[in-house]
């Protein structure tokens, strides 16, 4: 059985962060708190098959370092600055492998192409969220939003 | 018996988490290496003797499945035994690997607990 996959994205998402990441996930909306100073980070990762495109997540820099604590039984000030963006990564990597296996099923055959992260000043945070589907979210109070993008076709 | 383990996984993070888990499982160990790519692995496999591979699919330079392919192809290389630790949640690829012999396979996101009872089960033969 598939569901919706923006349904699918948003389980999966909220699912990652709560029993992998170990975080309190909450629902964001304007009047959310946010930490106007904090740096934002993209993980962006493309996969291939049925059908092609990328999932996007965003997150503050201390989600990042908080994911990579808790996922390595760290103190946030043991986190070295690398295990950060990793987390990052290796969260879209998570996210993405099982929102395509609840969206379009077990039968079908993905490939993945490994994860980049970038650093977001406000006007690429900008440009990145419009025109696409976000959903957003509070992981112990920080900030993550994630998209599935679709894939532009070479000629368009 | 100490063993020793190859990890191969691009994500820093899970190789440190692989790497805990294996310190928790009480198992001897006399080595754990580190790789983050397929061919880094087959690099180490030619100057060492490995009990246990935990190996990921989606990675840069050399991917899993190819890791694989070659090492299966190597001599003594089907002694190994290799546990897939992937987000590759496809049967078609799941079975793929299961033709090649994996010993087991771990959807991540994988727990501590988890790694740590593949360990024990895989190499000291205790029931999960």
């Amino acid at each position: 059985m598939t569901i919706d996959r923006e349904a699918a994205l948003i389980l999966v998402a909220r699912r990652s962060l709560e029993e992998w990441g170990m975080m309190l996930v909450e629902d964001f909306d304007e009047n959310s708190p946010t930490d106007p100073g904090s740096l934002l980070y993209s993980a962006r990762l493309a996969f291939q098959g049925v059908v092609s495109g990328w999932i996007g997540v965003v997150a503050t820099s201390q989600l990042m370092q908080q994911l990579a604590a808790n996922v390595m039984g760290l103190d946030e000030d043991e986190v070295e600055a690398e295990f950060c963006k990793d987390s990052l990564k290796e969260l879209a990597n998570v996210i993405t492998g099982n929102v395509l296996t609840m969206a379009y099923g077990v039968d079908v055959v993905f490939d993945l192409l490994p994860p980049t992260v970038v650093s977001l000043n406000s006007q690429r945070a900008a440009e990145l969220f419009e025109g696409s589907q976000w959903h957003k979210f509070l992981a112990d109070d920080q900030y993550v939003a994630v998209t599935f993008g679709e894939a532009v076709p070479s000629d368009a | 018996m100490a063993y020793t383990f190859l990890i191969v996984d691009d994500s820093l993070i899970v190789r440190k988490m692989i790497r805990k888990a294996i310190s928790l499982s009480e198992v001897e160990v006399n080595e754990v290496l580190e790789a983050e790519n397929g061919q880094e692995a087959l690099d180490l496999l030619d100057g060492a003797w490995i009990d246990l591979v935990f190996l990921d699919i989606n990675m840069p330079v050399m991917n899993g499945m190819e890791f694989i392919e070659n090492l299966r192809h190597r001599e003594h290389g089907s002694e190994i035994p290799v546990v897939v630790v992937s987000t590759e949640g496809s049967q078609e690829r799941q079975d793929q690997m299961a033709a090649k012999e994996i010993k087991a396979f771990l959807r991540k996101p994988v727990t501590p607990e988890q790694l740590k009872r593949t360990v024990r089960t895989v190499l000291e033969g205790e029931v999960a």
